[in-house]
């Protein structure tokens, strides 16, 4: 047992001082952090883009699309003040002194009419300026995003409609910098008639999100012209078309407490697919450490005394041992890491904390934990393995390729497995022993049937003492390379 | 001082395949305490085997091997250091670490293989590098921490399986020194090698395997004794005639570039009657050689190959 302890914690050390482990170990933080940063850049860093409207309809298309350009910006800049003023304002001390401006900034949720209130009262840049009063002293007035898009009204220049005379107009206008106009949207007389569509003309794609923003805008404006003919005056017909019908959600869960499903909700039941993924991350890393650490073993010969010391099966364990504790190291750190966040009091810190809720549950966290263990313990005697009978680097990745082909197919399926994870499916890859623990995982959060939980155990736990009983069996065959000898299976 | 007592190795008819192949059969022989034991045989005659099964890494599939007078077992081998034929240490790890690792593994506390790999180190005039990483010493002084880690648990029995190959000669003279020492303090030595010059500098005992087999066990005084007596003589003319002396086993003339004769004697035969034969006849004699044969010459007579070629890889008979 000494020798199996001493073991680990060499391996240990090897695992945890490399290179590679910190790479991985910051690797996700900083996946996750690129993948919130690049869309917010992406977004900051967007140009505004300019168009022209020709109406040739009559339908009054350039006033509705600056209304609607107004109210977007409003609430796009309304949703932005309002997390500034829970994070920052006097929140009380709004309520008292201006009651009308704390009831549009602190509205939850925020919709299409708090957007109308904004633009009530003055627009983003003068209710900016009113919330200054109620931030301690020195804080910047919250910011305002950016334009995205700006109707400016049709140059004297473009006169030619054709695709000839478009072409000619927009290529002209590349060379005005900034200020160009990237767009034209032709309104046709007879626009509504269904041969009749508005065209969107511009040289090469149009900007980001403009086709979408005008689509919605002319099909208000039909929607609205069409209710004129029924008599229904535009204001009445704007609030029709803002109607929005409240249907919630519940669950039967008598932990749900009868209570519509909230966000938290939605976290907690989508927690255990993230931590599927995170642990499957985890214990192929483990898994292709150990496999690294046995080929060094092999190669530099270091074995050889190794095992004049102790058993080929203490090593083993001592091996399985140290690459845990690295995979445990790194689980902890990561969840040392989230918990910090939730510390803070912000969104994104409220939200981890209801990530983590959602896992560390008294019914929840033993059963992930003997998942991840299954998992780990299969994964990798699979490549102990192939690192055992590997008598080269290059032999071992020859036999690691096609392995990586069968532990990835669930990955070819996972949307169809997260859109419903108690599908046919997803019960399919709960009962192939390598992927059990993983799918299993990723279902706790759709409360799997008992028996696919249970069933789905008991097979992964048979297989997994299966695989480290022929891991150590094949380990103790192949852990010194007989010279010119084949390997052993 | 280790106690002396019963042997430390005692191998009874062992024998090991590998599939079809015989690598060792039949091997029996025992090693004292304190002695120093040499074991020779060509390349694939079985030593590697042999000493794997020693070490418990590989099983014998018929036999018996008694470690320190009692059937092997896996504690017995914390008494046991090892220093393998193909040399490794973990390249990340420091020196004096390394060194520590391995005898923690044989059972010393942490603090006392660290103050004993720190003392070793500096016996090897390594101290300087204890704190470098084996990745960064030379082959030279990843060979001596790895001597270093065979011995720093004070072994009762130390086996070496070619300790001496890639050594320098300043090294090699250490080495030899270390293995002195270590037989001094009352541990026993086995050690393989294809140089015969420091087996027959060094061993009490020596064994010779060929083909999986034990072809000779003993001093050297006895390879010796089992040997005809040899001459060697470099003459103006012939000496074919010296077959019929009733002294004479057999003559061999001059293999080129050499110019001398070997002739082997009879049991109980002494140079001189060859000497007297050669005057008889009227041969006039340049060089006569009556000296004993080496180890070299032994191995070579009794392996049918010359170790330093078979060392190399190309085997001759």
């Amino acid at each position: 047992m000494r020798g199996v302890w001493l073991v680990a914690r060499r391996e240990f050390a090897y695992f945890v001082l490399r290179r590679g482990f910190l790479i991985s170990l910051l690797l996700v933080p900083v996946w996750i952090g690129i993948s919130v940063a690049i869309p917010l850049l992406a977004a900051r860093s967007v140009s505004v883009a300019s168009f022209v409207v020709v109406d040739q309809s009559g339908q009054g298309f350039a006033g509705a699309i600056d209304k609607a350009l107004l109210r977007s910006e409003a609430r796009t800049a309304l949703e932005l003040m309002a997390v500034y003023v829970k994070a920052a304002a006097d929140v009380e001390a709004l309520k008292k002194a201006d009651p009308e401006l704390a009831k549009v900034l602190l509205a939850d949720p925020i919709d299409a009419t708090h957007a109308d209130a904004l633009v009530a009262l003055g627009g983003p840049e003068k209710v900016s300026e009113r919330i200054k009063p109620f931030l301690p002293a020195g804080t910047p007035a919250p910011p305002l995003p950016p334009k995205r898009f700006v109707r400016v009204d049709a140059p004297p220049n473009l006169t030619d409609t054709s695709p000839a005379g478009l072409r000619d107009f927009l290529s002209a206008q590349r060379e005005r910098g900034p200020d160009k106009i990237s767009a034209v949207l032709i309104v046709p007389a007879s626009f509504g008639m269904p041969d009749a569509p508005a065209q969107l003309w511009s040289r090469g794609l149009p900007a980001s999100g403009l086709l979408s923003f005008l689509r919605r805008v002319a099909t208000e404006r039909q929607q609205t012209v069409v209710m004129g003919a029924f008599d229904i005056e535009e204001e009445e017909a704007r609030e029709i078309l803002q109607l929005s019908a409240k249907v919630e959600s519940f669950d039967t869960a008598p932990e749900a407490n009868g209570k519509p499903v909230s966000l938290a909700d939605r976290i907690r039941s989508i927690a255990p697919l993230a931590l599927s993924g995170v642990l499957f991350f985890v214990v192929f890393l483990s898994s292709t450490m150990l496999l690294g650490s046995i080929i060094e073993d092999k190669s530099s010969r270091v074995v050889e005394v190794i095992l004049s010391c102790v058993t080929s099966d203490a090593l083993m364990a001592g091996k399985l041992l140290g690459a845990a504790g690295a995979a445990l190291a790194i689980v902890l750190m990561w969840a040392g890491g989230m918990y910090s966040v939730t510390l803070l009091s912000n969104d994104f810190g409220s939200l981890l904390a209801t990530a983590l809720d959602a896992v560390v549950r008294p019914d929840f966290l033993p059963l992930v934990l003997v998942l991840f263990v299954l998992a780990f313990l299969i994964y990798c005697s699979m490549f102990l393995i192939a690192a055992s009978i590997a008598k080269t680097p290059q032999d071992a990745q020859a036999y690691v390729g096609p392995m990586m082909l069968v532990v990835m197919l669930p990955f070819f399926f996972i949307t169809a497995l997260i859109a419903d994870q108690n599908s046919t499916l997803a019960q399919v890859f709960t009962f192939i022993p390598i992927y059990t623990p993983f799918v299993l995982m990723m279902r706790l959060g759709a409360q799997p049937p008992a028996f696919d939980v249970i069933a789905g155990t008991a097979l992964a736990t048979v297989t997994a003492l299966s695989m480290v009983w022929l891991a150590a069996y094949v380990y103790r065959r192949n852990a010194v390379p007989i010279e010119g000898g084949p390997s052993r299976l | 001082m280790i106690k002396s007592g019963a042997a430390v190795l005692h191998l009874e008819q062992v024998s090991k395949s590998y599939g079809k192949f015989a690598a060792v059969k039949d091997l029996g022989f025992r090693v004292a305490p304190g002695e120093i034991f040499g074991f020779l045989g060509p390349n694939g005659a079985g030593k590697t085997s042999t000493i794997r099964m020693m070490l418990g890494i590989l099983e014998p599939d018929h036999g018996k091997i008694l470690l320190f007078g009692k059937p092997w077992s896996r504690e017995a081998l914390s008494k046991v250091g090892y220093l393998p034929e193909e040399r490794g240490l973990y390249k990340d790890m420091k020196a004096a670490a390394v060194v520590a690792y391995f005898a923690t593994l044989k059972g010393l506390s942490y603090f006392e293989a660290r103050r004993r790999a720190r003392a070793i180190l500096d016996r090897f005039e390594l101290s300087a590098f204890a704190n470098k990483k084996v990745s960064s010493l030379s082959k030279g002084m990843a060979q001596k921490v790895q001597l270093a880690a065979a011995i720093a648990h004070d072994p009762e029995f130390l086996i070496l399986d070619e300790p001496f190959s890639g050594l320098d000669p300043l090294n090699q003279q250490v080495l030899e020194q270390v293995i002195l020492e270590q037989a001094k303090r009352g541990c026993a030595v086995l050690f393989s090698t294809h140089t015969m010059q420091h087996a027959e500098r060094l061993c009490d005992r020596l064994l010779i395997m060929t083909k999986g087999q034990k072809a000779f066990d003993g001093t050297l005084a006895d390879a010796r004794a089992s040997q005809p007596r040899r001459i060697r003589i470099e003459a103006d003319r012939e000496l074919t005639f010296l077959a019929q002396s009733a002294a004479v086993l057999s003559v061999t003339p001059p293999h080129p570039p050499s110019t001398f004769w070997e002739v082997l004697l009879k049991p109980g035969a002494e140079p001189h009657q060859v000497l007297e034969a050669c005057f008889k006849a009227g041969v006039r004699i340049n060089k006569f050689d009556a000296s004993e044969m080496s180890l070299h010459e032994i191995f070579v007579a009794i392996a049918g190959v010359d170790p330093e070629a078979d060392a190399q890889g190309s085997v001759q008979p």
